[in-house]
């Protein structure tokens, strides 16, 4: 029977579901408003002690990033200065929409979020869902107010991926409880090394191509196969994930912004 | 509740699995959101699981089977997990906790304990193998999934949430009241 539903309905939902996600995932919502106040208060009130000290280390930390800003303006002016004079033609760029996490997933061996936009804000089955620090997962399961994500780290989760620094590609999968990923069927010839950084390839225009999905933290060649052994670690710590950013395919960003 | 009448004992009692139910529901906004606050060491645990060993213990068949067939619903329309996986394990541990009880009634805090800790670690080999039906890769060997204090900390919270049940039993009349006695045992 279980099996059936399992066939029949992936990520669809009836409507007593989404009754029950909607009643579930408003009073997620409000207890995770209050929740994120009181540690909002503690955090600000109680936390002080270091701030001077804090601020005096990311005042310097500004300054040193504003010379780089300045400096990677003068690459991408450059680099459409010579795209112009090759006629590339500019892609179309993906829309992105905020949304709150309200909950994080009941069981210890499973990681999926629920944030609160829903069929009524545009979102559909299979978006990206990304956060400032780099990829978050995909929407499973939506209904009019809210939305489920499955992260990249979840059992369920596969995801194309490249290796920033020598761009071998491979697929990430989750493995849920010990939050870190292993990246599958890279040849053993190709170049992957400790703190190698993965980003999104723009495969099936899910995800923007270039947002950090997180780094190589073990490589070991397997000596009677073909692939390598790799586990890497997720840029977004999703236990402390409070807001992310929805990608909307080109397409149908007009229909996001509406 | 010596203050209600007879009709008024019958509803409460038939209350009960909707404070059952209701019970789960704070669970599962604790664990969903609140949870994301305290360290990481203390999110390892399964809310449900004792429940439905409680409930396999204590209930009869088709009371039982409703409940927990509703409870593991709604426990798996707040995970990534497929729709069934749930409701496929959690229904398994109902039927072994209710063929358990035909051997061993645990009602002594060292029994319940026991018996908490033994289903932890048989869910350990059971969740790998249900998950796999449904295309998901838990693996049975990982490190992950033996890890002992999470093994631990299911059997004590576990065991918490059984008192909890028990006294939710006793204040709906589903269980009759007794007069405590020096050696009885606070189940």
């Amino acid at each position: 029977m279980a099996l059936y539903i399992h066939v029949h309905r992936q990520g669809r939902t009836t409507w007593i579901d989404s009754g029950i996600i909607s009643i579930t995932g408003a009073l997620q919502s409000g207890v995770s408003g209050l929740v994120q106040g009181v540690k909002g208060v503690v955090d600000h009130y109680f936390l002080l002690v270091d701030a001077k000290k804090r601020n005096e280390e990311l005042e310097s930390e500004v300054s040193a990033l504003r010379s780089k800003v300045v400096s990677q303006e003068e690459i991408l002016l450059e680099n459409k200065r010579l795209q112009d004079q090759l006629s590339l033609k500019a892609k179309e760029k993906e829309t992105l929409l905020a949304a709150k996490v309200v909950a994080h997933d009941v069981s210890p061996d499973f990681l999926g979020i629920r944030i609160d936009r829903g069929l009524s804000h545009g979102v559909q089955l299979g978006m990206g869902v990304i956060h400032t620090n780099g990829v978050v997962g995909r929407i499973h399961r939506v209904t009019p107010s809210y939305a489920d994500v499955i992260t990249v780290l979840d059992p369920s989760s596969n995801m194309d991926v490249i290796i920033q620094r020598s761009r071998a590609r491979g697929i990430l999968s989750g493995q849920s409880k010990s939050l870190t990923g292993k990246l599958k069927y890279v040849d053993r010839l190709e170049d992957v090394m400790v703190d190698d950084l993965l980003v999104s390839t723009d495969f099936g225009h899910i995800f923007p191509k270039g947002v950090m999905v997180g780094t190589v933290t073990g490589v070991s060649p397997n000596s009677n196969g073909i692939l390598q052994s790799i586990s890497v670690k997720s840029a977004v710590d999703i236990y402390r994930v409070e807001e992310v950013f929805l990608v909307f395919p080109p397409r149908q960003s007009e229909k996001a912004i509406n | 509740m010596y203050f209600l009448q007879g009709n008024q004992k019958k509803l409460l009692t038939n209350l009960n699995p909707l404070f059952l139910t209701f019970f789960v529901l704070i669970l599962i906004l604790f664990k969903t959101t609140a949870e994301a606050c305290v360290p990481s060491f203390f999110t390892g645990w399964d809310l449900l699981l004792p429940i439905v060993i409680y409930l396999g213990q204590r209930r009869a068949i088709w009371e039982g089977i409703l409940i927990v067939l509703f409870n593991s619903h709604l426990y798996s329309l707040n995970s990534s997990a497929p729709i069934g996986l749930f409701v496929c394990y959690y229904l398994g541990f109902f039927f072994f906790a209710r063929l358990v009880a035909y051997i061993v009634y645990a009602q002594t805090p060292i029994s319940v304990f026991t018996l908490l800790f033994l289903v932890t670690i048989l869910a350990r080999f059971v969740l790998p193998l249900i998950s796999q039906s449904f295309d998901q890769s838990i693996f049975i060997l990982s490190w992950a999934n033996w890890n002992l204090w999470n093994l631990i900390l299911n059997s004590v919270l576990g065991f918490f949430i059984y008192l909890v049940l028990g006294q939710l039993d006793r204040l709906t009349l589903k269980v009759p009241p007794r007069s405590i006695t020096l050696g009885d045992n606070i189940l």
